[in-house]
């Protein structure tokens, strides 16, 4: 796993999500109850971006169908989303996020 | 036979005798103010209200399907949202089409059935029947209201299950329904309860009519039964041209829900349904839908099955007569181990009518031993009739099975001449051809349904040989 900066931390607010493009991967960002949680922006039903959507507590809804995940494990918490979505891990540097991702897996085809 | 022609329903809309000085009316088009007026005159919680105004924000901002029949001729603003049932009730019997009351004469409708369905009387005036049935469900501890008066006597039941299948964003017609919802069923059956009877929508208290905007909630408790049948066969006589209703049902673990529907509404009307179920751990859910009226319905029952074990079962049929187009299908969702489903589709086009299949068997990862069949079959009469059939299979996972079949045919000419040769008319012929292709819908009805239905359809096949 690497990590990458993202964004400075004082950019991501409370109650809306936040997107940024690191190392090709569109992600969502969110703070929760003051801790910053980093999921994929794109959601697992039909590809609508979580980051313009409604964020309640620890829920974000998604704007295109209404589905609901849970922000800190990625879980699939409300039709018609039945997917989870990846969840990364963030640490904060010097005010600044960095998030880790998984190298690709080559696959040997 | 031409479709009855449902002419001046303007005029009756202006033209009824109002016997109650104090009605209620939002007026034509849909802004915040009209939804606060619907909630206030029905007493709701805030949460509820503010639940409505979210809704009309969703439903102004999404775009009209992309898909499906033609919704352009749909003019948001020249809809009354609500009106208080009192406005209903002015309507007399003389007011009625007599091409609706002929109708009922032909199908045999009884005489208190025909006033409900005419929108004459607010209730099924059957009495003794209503109340005797009425009191069986209470006794076995089974709720069965309209939606309305459900919120305001089980507001935790309710609030913890409406609006969780359907979101208001799923779709716009689902965002207007939240918006403007009026009316519908609530049923919850208690652990163990298995309702004998089929509970059918005219038998609740306070019906108030086919509604525009009808919200259904039912919750089946785990090892419960219930079978629900909304509708009924006879065409159903609406001044309104959207009917825009969402269903959602949770079925628990072990537990078997049947939700019956005969959509037979005037030619004018838009029926646009979003109709979704969620079955758990070895429950069943059956959708019996039959599609005959209305101008374009646009109406994909689904089952998402998320327990292990769980059965979805969708038997749909679709009779597209002249300017008519039925998009009706079905969704079967697998998202557990050793999940089953059956899609059956039946669709007749004639006389220049149009049906489309659409549907969606969706295997998730993890399902492994789950099964899906979908048999789709058409029977098109004529030239200028059509039908499409759109199935889409998505599987994540190669652990399981996945069939599908489609037909499609003309009324065969071995099979008419067969029967020509053995005494029968063409017409007769075609009819007894038309009867057998949707055999396996009818068969599934409760008696006196499949009785009328057969009439029906005897009704809707003459004068459409030739």
């Amino acid at each position: 796993m690497e990590y990458f900066p993202a964004l400075p931390e004082q950019e991501i607010k409370e109650g809306q999500g936040t997107l940024r493009e690191v190392a090709g991967e569109r992600l969502a960002f969110f703070r929760v109850a003051g801790e910053i949680f980093c999921i994929d922006d794109t959601c697992s039903h039909a590809m609508a971006s979580l980051s313009s959507g409604r964020v309640e507590g620890r829920i974000v809804t998604c704007p295109l169908h209404g589905g609901q995940f849970d922000i800190p494990t990625g879980k699939p918490k409300r039709l018609p989303v039945t997917a989870p979505v990846a969840v990364h891990p963030v640490e904060i540097r010097d005010g600044q996020v960095f998030v880790g991702l998984e190298e690709e897996d080559d696959e040997d085809y | 036979m031409s479709k009855p022609e449902i002419t001046g329903v303007e005029e009756y809309q202006y033209g009824f005798h109002d016997r109650d000085v104090s009605v209620f009316n939002t007026g034509k088009g849909l802004r915040p103010e009209v939804v606060e007026a619907i909630s206030k005159m029905k007493g709701e919680p805030d949460w509820m209200r503010e639940f409505r105004l979210r809704s009309l924000e969703i439903f102004l901002e999404k775009p009209m399907p992309n898909f499906g029949g033609n919704l352009s001729d749909l003019n948001f603003e020249d809809i009354t949202y609500y009106r208080r049932p009192s406005d209903q009730k002015g309507r007399t019997w003389e007011d009625v089409p007599t091409e609706i009351k002929d109708t009922f004469e032909k199908l045999g409708i009884p005489e208190a059935e025909r006033k409900f369905l005419a929108g004459v009387s607010a209730q099924y005036d059957s009495e003794v029947v209503y109340h005797n049935i009425r009191k069986d469900l209470e006794d076995m501890g089974i709720v069965f209201l309209d939606t309305d008066s459900a919120l305001r006597e089980f507001p935790e039941l309710f609030r913890e299950y409406f609006g969780t299948i359907v979101p208001p964003e799923d779709n716009k017609f689902a965002a207007l329904n939240s918006a403007v919802w009026s009316g519908g069923s609530f049923i919850y059956v208690p652990k163990g309860v298995e309702a004998k009877v089929p509970l059918q929508a005219y038998f609740r208290i306070n019906a108030s009519q086919m509604g525009q905007f009808e919200r259904t909630l039912i919750i089946v408790d785990e090892d419960a039964m219930v079978h629900y049948v909304e509708g009924c066969t006879a065409p159903i006589y609406s001044e309104s041209s959207l009917h825009s209703a969402v269903v959602e049902i949770v079925v628990k673990k072990n537990a078997r829900c049947r939700y019956t529907t005969i959509q037979n509404w005037a030619p004018n009307v838009y029926n646009l349904v979003t109709k979704r179920a969620v079955a758990h751990e070895h429950a069943t859910m059956e959708w019996i839908d039959g599609n005959i009226g209305s101008q374009l319905t646009m109406k994909y029952p689904s089952v998402y099955m998320v327990g292990e074990g769980a059965h979805a079962h969708v038997l749909s049929i679709a009779v597209a007569g002249r300017g008519q187009h039925q998009d009706a299908g079905a969704k079967a969702v697998h998202l557990a181990p050793n999940t089953t489903s059956t899609i059956i589709s039946k669709s007749i086009s004639r006389a220049g009518g149009r049906t489309t299949y659409r549907g969606l068997v969706h295997f998730g990862e993890n399902v492994q031993g789950s099964k899906a069949k979908v048999n789709c079959d058409t029977l098109i009469f004529d030239d200028g009739s059509k039908a499409d059939t759109i199935p889409v299979n998505e599987v994540l996972d190669n652990r399981v099975t996945m069939e599908h079949e489609a037909t499609v045919s003309k009324v065969s000419e071995e099979q008419l001449f067969y029967l020509k040769s053995r005494g029968l008319t063409e017409e007769e012929a075609t009819r007894m051809i038309v009867m057998g292709f949707i055999e396996p819908f009818t068969k599934e009805l409760p008696m006196e349904y499949a009785v009328e239905m057969n009439r029906l359809i005897k009704l809707e096949m003459v004068g459409s040989v030739g």
